[in-house]
């Protein structure tokens, strides 16, 4: 798959999990304390972490040109 | 509620002091390590900044005073639904990936100095870098405003009792600001930010373990606030999830407009530096973020009372830390130099930059084309005088009034200028009289929404309202036109440098 399609999809996919759109679906679970907050919370900022951790590897390969002189 | 500090003692204002003379000393370093008398060595630093002083600096300018006032207090009003300000702030990096791979090659071929440049380079339509730095100016400045009354409320702060403590606190800082910026320019401001970034850093984990250790753990403070108000515990829905992803939208597109921010693009020493320094600040709102979000719950679960003073909840969570022990009192002195660190190093790259775009965008170019650069020079050091001068004389004035409306207006103002810098950078076709009219149309329709008091409509923002206007103008009105060889179209492919060059990376 192409590369950027692929980038695009994961980050469509963790936006789609890091925002709590899906709980009010899932009752009382979203409530339930993981580590000192709300399960729903805990998925949101692991997500974030997730998201981050995506760009990092996105940012890992270099970009063309960067052999310029510096 | 007391949301006062207790008085810090002589020692601990010294030490306060010492800071502050640092940034005074490392202008002069700046000002010793300066390369060329040109517009590029004062606003960009000769382009040599390297990896850590770049990520500090990027980071110090994008989490202002309101990161740790503002979102505290905004956690402490609304609960966990804040969550989303850590996925904002990651947003701004993601929205970079768009296209500073491709502005980064662009300003290294042709010196850019200010986001202007660009713009001229790309469109070659001067009355759309014109509007567009006049956007960005206006925008900034009234944030410039915002952190000069921060500056004279943290002053206040440290002497309750001094009845002239504000507007000393605003001339004394600014002060500083003023002549470690004439120093040194853009180096100074990067490396006192690299040491304001450093503080902010501490200053938020010492809180974090500060406020643990004072009020308990954070569960303890969820179970409280869930059962006396378990909405702010519960998660979004309809209007809420909107909102939602309409910060992310916002803040992450506005946020990378930012001229300052665009600035610091320019500024790196090479790619790989830019793409190494992005790819660790996108970690950093899980940690600043973070504890804003943790100190908002703590306080709304154990200080309950603050009311309108939501936004001082952490000046009092520092108080209750400052009383019990020196351990916390000295963590406190961390915190408020971190709070100073935070104010000043967004405000003295918000000079900086309005100082770059007046000299170069409106100086150089409609009043006084042709002016050797020393002398644009001095020029942009006298803007840079004048103009710390009337945001500390505002500050003054305005101390005991509410910001206007419009200065929470900035991103949805900056976020119209994305089309012509992320669109126009990918789409060799789109044209300037359609971006600039598109550009006026999403101004006109953002602020005719605000000028009728929608804050948000179903939960978006007007910007974003405005930014879809925006962009039909811009690729419709492109279109419209008829197809012809572009001036830039080396923009995609040039002949010199391989096709490859600017092949998307993202």
């Amino acid at each position: 798959m192409n590369r950027n399609l692929t980038i695009l999809l994961t980050y469509t996919a963790l936006f789609s999990v890091a925002v709590p759109w899906y709980w009010q679906w899932l009752g009382s679970l979203s409530e339930k304390l993981v580590v000192g907050v709300p399960l729903w919370v805990a998925v949101s900022i692991l997500s974030a972490l997730g998201i981050a951790l995506h760009t990092a590897w996105v940012l890992r390969e270099p970009w063309p040109g960067e052999e310029e002189p510096s | 509620m007391n949301s006062e500090l207790m008085p810090l003692n002589a020692v601990e204002i010294g030490f306060i002091g010492l800071y502050l003379l640092s940034l005074l000393l490392v202008g002069y370093f700046g000002f010793r390590a300066k390369k060329a008398n040109t517009l590029q060595d004062f606003f960009l630093g000769g382009q040599r900044t390297g990896l850590w002083v770049l990520l500090l600096t990027l980071y110090a300018t994008q989490y202002s005073g309101n990161t740790l006032f503002g979102f505290t207090g905004k956690t402490y009003r609304v609960g966990y639904a804040w969550t989303v300000s850590i996925q904002f702030m990651m947003s701004i990096v993601v929205v970079y990936l768009l296209f500073a791979p491709r502005l980064y090659a662009l300003s290294r071929k042709n010196n850019f100095v200010t986001p202007a440049d660009y713009l001229e380079y790309r469109y070659r339509t001067p009355l759309l870098g014109l509007l567009s730095s006049i956007v960005m100016v206006f925008a900034i400045g009234n944030f410039l405003l915002a952190q000069m009354m921060a500056m004279g409320k943290a002053v206040e702060g440290l002497f309750p009792n001094g009845e002239y403590a504000f507007v000393a606190g605003v001339i004394f800082l600014a002060g500083i600001i003023i002549v470690y910026e004439t120093l040194g320019g853009f180096r100074a401001v990067a490396w006192t930010d690299a040491i304001q970034g450093s503080i902010l850093l501490v200053g938020f984990i010492a809180l974090l373990v500060m406020m643990f250790q004072q009020f308990g753990t954070l569960g303890e403070a969820t179970r409280t606030v869930a059962e006396r108000t378990p909405e702010a515990v519960q998660p979004p829905s309809g209007n809420g999830i909107r909102e939602w992803m309409s910060y992310c939208l916002m803040v992450g597109i506005g946020g990378a407009m930012y001229p300052q921010s665009v600035q610091r693009i320019y500024s790196a020493k090479n790619a790989r530096t830019l793409r190494l320094s992005l790819g660790i600040m996108v970690f950093l709102p899980l940690t600043t973020t973070v504890v804003s979000l943790a100190a908002g719950m703590i306080g709304r679960a154990y200080i309950p009372d603050l009311g309108e003073q939501s936004d001082s909840l952490l000046t009092v969570l520092c108080r209750e830390i400052q009383q019990h022990s020196i351990l916390g009192r000295w963590i406190v002195v961390i915190v408020f130099a971190a709070i100073l660190a935070a104010i000043m190093s967004t405000a003295d790259s918000i000079l900086l930059s309005i100082s770059s775009m007046l000299t170069k965008d409106v100086f150089a170019t409609w009043i006084s084309p042709g002016m050797p650069e020393d002398e644009l020079m001095k020029v942009g050091k006298r803007l840079s005088w004048a103009l710390i001068g009337l945001a500390a004389l505002g500050a003054i004035l305005l101390r005991n009034t509410t910001l206007v409306t419009l200065l929470d207006r900035k991103l949805d103002l900056l976020v119209q200028l994305s089309p012509a810098f992320i669109l126009g950078i990918w789409w060799s076709r789109l044209r300037g009289k359609a971006v600039l009219a598109g550009l006026i149309v999403g101004i006109l329709i953002s602020l005719l929404m605000v000028g009728l008091g929608y804050k948000k409509f179903l939960g978006v923002h007007p910007g974003l309202f405005g930014l879809a206007g925006n962009l039909l103008i811009a690729v419709f009105g492109s279109l419209w036109f008829p197809k012809r060889e572009m001036p830039l179209d080396s923009l995609a492919h040039d002949p010199n440098q391989g096709n490859e060059q600017f092949t998307p990376t993202t």
